[in-house]
C-alpha cells in the first residue's frame, strides 16, 4: 500500500475529517480535484508530494523515507476551508506511517505520531463564482516506503 | 447625422421584429448581490445572498454560445495540475435596452428546455442607438 493510499485510508475514519468530506466518494484527491463537487460547494482536499527526503546507510537505500506533501482544502467559503484545515492538522498528528500499527487487525494506537508542518497559507481559485477558497500546508512525515 | 427622421421610426422597430421571430426563447433574470460579508471579510457566498433587480425579472432573451471557434457549441474544459474547470460563455441578447445591468450583477439564464444556469456577467454591450442590451457572460464549474 502507498504512503497516498494509507494516508488516505486512515483520513476516512477521523470523525473530524468525515465532518467536512464525508460523501461518495470520500472527498479526499490525489493531485487533482475532479470537476463538480467544489460547484456544488462541497469541501475537498487535495494532496500533493512535493518531495521526499532518502536516508543511506553503508549498506544501501532505508525503507524509512521523509516525504512532504501539499495538502490544500478547499471551500467557498473562506472560513470553511480554514476549519477544514484545522482539522487536516489534527488528522495527521494522529498517523504513524512507519509502523503498522494503524492496519493491524485489529488496529492499535502507534506510539509515536512523527508529522511536522512547515507552512501554511491562503489562496483562491478565482474564475468560478462564488471563487474557492485554498487553505494550504506543508507537511513532512516519516514513511516506511521502500 | 440627423437621427430625427424616418430612421428613428425604423429603429424602434428592430426589436420588434426580432422578438416576432420567436427566437427570443429563452429567458434571464437578473441578480444583484447585497453585499454582505463574513466575519473574515469574504463576500458571503450563501445564495441567499443574491436577489433579483426588480424590473430585472423574466426578461425574454436569446442566448448563444460566445466561444469564438464557432464550430465549438458545448462547454470548453481546462486542465490544470490541481484541477479542471469547464467553462460555458454565452452572449445573451435582451428584448430591449436595460442601462442599469453592471458586471457585478450575474444572470439566471433559463433555456426552453427548462434548464438554467447562473452565469457571471462579464460585459454588458449596449447598441449606439439604445434599443438593446447583449450581455457576455460565462459559468465556470470546477
Amino acid at each position: 500500500m502507498t504512503t497516498e493510499a494509507k494516508i488516505r485510508a486512515l483520513a476516512q475514519q477521523d470523525s473530524g475529517l468525515l465532518a467536512f468530506l464525508n460523501g461518495t466518494p470520500f472527498r479526499w484527491f490525489d493531485v487533482q480535484v475532479p470537476p463538480r463537487f467544489l460547484s456544488d460547494q462541497l469541501a475537498c482536499v487535495r494532496i500533493r508530494r512535493v518531495s521526499t527526503s532518502t536516508m543511506y546507510v553503508m549498506t544501501g537505500l532505508q525503507p524509512v523515507t521523509k516525504p512532504r506533501f501539499q495538502v490544500d482544502s478547499m471551500h467557498v467559503n473562506a472560513e470553511t476551508a480554514r476549519a477544514l484545515t484545522d482539522a487536516v492538522i489534527a488528522f495527521f498528528g494522529t498517523i504513524d506511517l512507519v509502523s503498522n500499527a494503524q492496519f493491524d487487525c485489529p488496529p492499535t494506537t502507534p506510539r509515536q505520531f512523527p508529522t511536522y508542518f512547515s507552512n501554511r497559507m491562503m489562496g483562491l481559485l478565482p474564475a468560478p463564482e462564488p471563487p474557492v477558497y485554498v487553505e494550504t500546508i506543508d507537511v513532512r512525515l516519516f514513511a516506511l516506503e521502500a | 447625422m440627423n437621427q430625427d427622421l424616418v430612421l428613428s421610426e425604423d429603429l424602434a422597430e428592430v426589436m420588434e421584429s426580432a422578438i416576432a421571430t420567436g427566437l427570443l426563447s429563452a429567458t434571464v433574470t437578473i441578480q444583484e448581490h447585497n453585499t454582505t460579508y463574513t466575519d473574515a471579510g469574504q463576500p458571503n457566498p450563501d445564495p441567499a445572498n443574491w436577489t433579483n433587480v426588480s424590473g430585472l425579472v423574466d426578461i425574454q432573451a436569446q442566448a448563444a454560445p460566445a466561444n469564438p471557434n464557432l464550430l465549438v457549441i458545448s462547454d470548453r474544459e481546462q486542465r490544470s495540475i490541481g484541477e479542471i474547470q469547464s467553462y460555458n460563455d454565452l452572449h445573451v441578447l435582451l428584448d430591449t435596452y436595460y442601462p442599469t445591468i453592471t458586471t457585478e450583477m450575474r444572470a439566471v439564464v433559463t433555456y426552453v428546455s427548462g434548464a438554467s444556469g447562473l452565469y457571471d456577467i462579464q460585459a454588458v454591450e449596449n447598441d449606439s442607438q439604445c434599443q438593446m442590451t447583449r450581455l457576455r457572460c460565462v459559468l465556470v464549474t470546477l
